[in-house]
Order: structure tokens, then sequence, then C-alpha cells
């Protein structure tokens, strides 16, 4: 899909602005404080009624005005959409597309963006429940189901760690945990499975020579890593038994979904604590180019792949892997602090923002 | 509200602390109540005073009843082979009205639940348990389909299994007359999960 024509009002600094972008590569760049990000973000919620950065409605509208107003037209295989995302401070997100109020999974079944910027930091180097968070936004994306599941889970974890805190049973308990969890970790290992080695292939573009392994880790091993739903349910039985006497103990859940692990290596070393900022960097990226790709691959249609600041903290050499990586991706907007690298400005349709406008565009 | 007259007053916040009933909708009870000829005005206060001292439990099922044992299970046309377990009598009520299901009834009162601190001891298990004699067949398990029901009912069977008794579980699925195309995905997959050969 493309955004051709993006009209913004009241979001954030960003007071009245009209864009006709490009097809293919857009760059904002401007100052710190300018609106660059303020733009991606306004795209993001365009295409999936939130913000990539986790802000609030409340927050997204102007403090000049109490409405935002984003609206364009896209092109969605080969058909063209009309779409506007509103929201009134106090009052609901309105949502419509071709002139007809809709519902956000609607936006979800009918547009697709992916976005990588600083904010993604945390998958590499945070927690990993910031991992399984990484994994369960777009498995529940792609599938409906896996969100409804990750909540009936995390009901009966809660129902569970009562009984064990109260000296109950936990039993009774184990039994859903086993069927919910069972899907979550068949459907996680496929997930990695597949953007595994798209990773591995984007990391090497950007950084020749390095290699990257991303490792679906979960708390239950499976023998031979074979995770078909039979294997993994045995596993996890198993598992569960081994555990009683500990979880009686320490009075919660030991083993399930809820401390599954990403692994991420760079060279065989654990990204986390050996990798340098720009190799933290260029990893995130390469795990966002791969979603974006298993996306384009399961949504049959190209995302639209927003990339905040993604050249700071790169070297050269990683920054024109990336500009080549451009040339097999749809429409990518890009921010950029800085004038834009100059093998990229040739290709690419530039947007100067200055205080919350659109000045120039080349 | 009623400052010149206590007692309708005390109607009033009476009927303001039952299950749906606000302040306001309370006065208005209380003001009809006021207005109702006499005769029917006591007809009510004795329904009152007559559920609370004639109805209690069945001592067999759980159940609520003027008798003990129940109507229910002392009715000989019922099978005593199929017990049907559900969570709360108003579950049972809803059963009954199953022209087909000519079993008995055992209520739980209530569910697993350890967030809200119900374990197997609150529940009517044991007395499940001792009803399980050679004349049953079979126990069915009604309790509600979502998480503490589906544990409940998970807790049971394995206590009933052992018994070599044959424990069934209620299908989940799609209700009857609905339409497919308003159906939530999660009630879909598990009807198609539960699908039978035609």
């Amino acid at each position: 899909m493309t955004i051709d024509h993006l009209t913004i009002h009241g979001f954030r600094n960003l007071q009245a602005i009209e864009l006709v972008a490009d097809p293919s590569t857009n760059i904002f760049y401007g100052a710190n404080g300018s609106g660059k990000t303020n733009l991606l973000e306004s795209i993001f919620v365009l295409c999936l009624a939130r913000s990539q950065r986790g802000a609030k409605d409340k927050d997204m509208v102007s403090t000049h005005s109490d409405t935002y107003r984003v609206s364009g037209h896209a092109t969605v295989h080969d058909r063209q959409r009309e779409v506007a995302v509103a929201y009134q401070q106090g009052g609901r997100k309105k949502i419509t597309i071709d002139g007809v109020t809709a519902r956000a999974s609607e936006l979800f079944a009918n547009f697709c963006a992916v976005s990588a910027g600083p904010e993604d930091s945390g998958i590499v180097s945070g927690s990993p429940s910031e991992r399984r968070g990484f994994m369960d936004i777009y498995l529940s994306q792609l599938s409906s189901r896996h969100l409804s599941r990750l909540t009936e889970y995390q009901q009966v974890l809660s129902q569970k760690n009562a009984a064990l805190r109260d000296g109950l049973d936990p039993d009774p308990f184990n039994e859903l945990l086993i069927a919910t969890g069972t899907q979550i970790m068949v459907e996680r290992a496929e997930f990695v499975g597949q953007i595994a080695v798209l990773a591995a292939e984007y990391y090497q573009t950007v950084a020749a020579g390095r290699s990257f392994t991303v490792r679906y880790a979960p708390s239950v091993s499976v023998p031979e890593e074979d995770y078909s739903p039979q294997l993994v349910e045995d596993a996890f039985r198993q598992r569960l038994a081994s555990v009683a006497q500990r979880e009686e103990i320490l009075q919660s859940s030991q083993a399930g979904p809820h401390r599954d692990e990403l692994v991420l290596e760079i060279d065989g070393l654990p990204a986390r604590t050996c990798g340098s900022q720009g190799e933290r960097r260029s990893a995130v990226l390469a795990l966002k180019l791969a979603v974006y790709e298993m996306m384009k691959h399961r949504r049959e249609m190209d995302p639209v792949l927003l990339l905040d600041e993604v050249f700071a903290e790169l070297d050269e050499n990683r920054t024109n892997g990336l500009i080549d990586a451009f040339g097999s991706l749809g429409q990518v907007f890009l921010t950029t602090a800085g004038q834009p690298p100059a093998r990229l400005e040739q290709h690419a349709r530039a947007f100067r923002i200055t205080e919350g406008t659109v000045l120039k565009a080349t | 509200m009623f400052k010149s007259a206590a007692s309708v007053e005390r109607l009033a916040t009476q009927l303001a602390r039952l299950p749906g009933i606000g302040r306001k909708s309370a006065a208005r009870l209380a003001m009809h109540i006021l207005k109702l000829p006499d005769e029917q005005a006591f007809q009510l206060a004795d329904t009152i005073r007559e559920v609370k001292e004639k109805v209690g439990f069945c001592s067999v099922c759980f159940n609520i009843s003027e008798s003990d044992p129940c109507d229910v299970c002392t009715d000989q046309r019922r099978s005593p082979a199929t017990i049907i377990v559900v969570e709360e009598a108003a579950d049972a009520a809803a059963l009954d009205k199953v022209e087909e299901f000519s079993g008995r009834f055992h209520i739980l009162g209530g569910r697993l639940s350890p967030l809200d601190g119900i374990g197997p001891d609150d529940l009517h298990i044991k007395e499940l348990l001792n009803r399980i004699t050679d004349e049953v067949t079979e126990v069915i398990i009604a309790t509600n389909p979502n998480v503490e029901g589906e544990a409940t009912a998970v807790y049971l069977s394995k206590l009933i299994r052992p018994l070599a008794i044959k424990v069934t579980r209620i299908a989940r699925g799609l209700p009857v007359g609905s339409d497919l195309e308003y159906a939530d995905s999660v009630t879909l997959s598990r009807a198609l999960e539960g699908r039978q050969d035609f």
C-alpha cells in the first residue's frame, strides 16, 4: 500500500499540513523538535489508529487545539481508499474509511504499517518482557486469535498464582495453562522461525560480514526444537510436573510462555551485553525489516515503512547498506536530523520541516 | 426524602439495597407500595416472609427447595443414573427447561476462583462424590465456559474419572437461531473444534 496524499490538523506541533507523498522514499529532515517524528506518528495513527511510541490520544492533540485529525488518500491493492482518524479531547476516536465510520479492527484489516525508531531500542537492550511484547504485538496484528489467547492465558495465570499463594491446588489451572500456552508457544516459534532468516539477511545488508542470530528460547525446552503442537504440549506438561514442588515453595508459576525469551546474538555473543550502540541499532533495524518482509508476505501488500532517525549511530558503510535495501521496499517515510545522505536524496522526495510546517518539497 | 414519614423512608432505604435498584427507583417503589390496597401490600410482605421461612437448600443436590430432599431429587420419573453439575441454582433452573434432560442436578454453589479465595472446600464437591454410587453412570459437567468454569470442570473430571464413571462436558459453540456472520471468532473457532460427523 502507499499513502499518496496526507492532511494533518492539530496533531502535536503540526497545525495544518498537507503533502503529496512519493510512492517510494520520502525524507523528513529538520532541526530537533521541528516535528519530524510527529509526522511519522501521524502516519502510523492513520494506518493503525494508535501511536508507535505508545502515546495517548489526549497527548497527541495540539496544545492550540482540542481536536486532531489525520486524513489521507491511500492506494491499497490498486484501489483508491480514503481514510481519516480524528480525536476530540474528552471524546472518542473517530475512524472513517471511504467516508464510512469504521472500527480500529477494520483499519488493521485494510492497512498495514511497520515502524522502527529510537523507542524500539528496548527490544535488544531491555528486559525479556519487551522481547515477548515485540513477538506478541506483531502476532496479534497477524491473527486476532493470538490476542484473545494471550488474554486468556493471563487470566489463567493469575488464578494459578492466587491458588499457589493461598496453598490451594493449582492443578486444575495447569490444564488450561497447557491448552492456551501451547498455542502461544507454537505461534511464537513459527513467527521467530520466519523472521530469524530474514533478520539475518537484513543484518548482512546493513553490516556485511557479521552474523545475527535470532532464536526462540521458550521457558519449556522442546526436544530438537520441533514445535509441533503435540510435542510442545507434552513438553509443557512434563515441565509443569517437574517444577510443581518449586512452584509450591516459591508460590508462583515457574514455567510457561510468560517466561519465554527471544535470544539475539551478534557473531555468537549476546547483543544486549556485548553489542555496541551501532550494532544494537542495526539489530533492531534488521528485526523490524524482517517483520516488514513477513507482514508483506502474510498480508499480501507492502506495509508502509516508518523509520525514525535510523541513520543516527550508523557509520557510513551501514548507512549505505541500509540505503541499498530501500530499493526492495515499498513506500518508506524516514526522518533525519541533518541533511539527508546525498545518495538517498537522488531518488527520494525530501521535505524540510521547520517548527511544525513543511517548508520545502523537492 | 420522606421526612414527614420515617417508615416510608425506611422502606425506600431497604428497597435501594436490592440489586439493580437505585435511590430514585427505590423511592418510586416505596410510594407505589404505599398507594397499594392494604391486601396487596400485606400479600407482598407475607410472600417475602414465606420465602425466607420455607425455602432452604436440598441436602442432596443443594438446589433451592421448600422440601428436603427437593422435588427433583425425589421425582421417580427422573433417572438417578445421570447427574448434571452446575455452578448456581439459576443454572439448574435454566437446564430444567430442557425437556430432553431427565437426570438429576448437583449445584456446586460457585466455581474455583483462587483470586476470590474460593477453593474446592468452599464448593459442594465432597457431597457430589458421596452421591456417586453404583446407580450413577454419567456425570455431565455444565459449569460456565470461562476460565474459572473450565478449571472447575477439569478439577471435577480428575476426581470422578478414577471412579470408572463416564464424565462429559457440555459442548461450546454457536447459539441456535443465530447468524454465523455475527459470531465472534473465538466462538466460531470453538464451534469448529467441536464439529461432529454428519
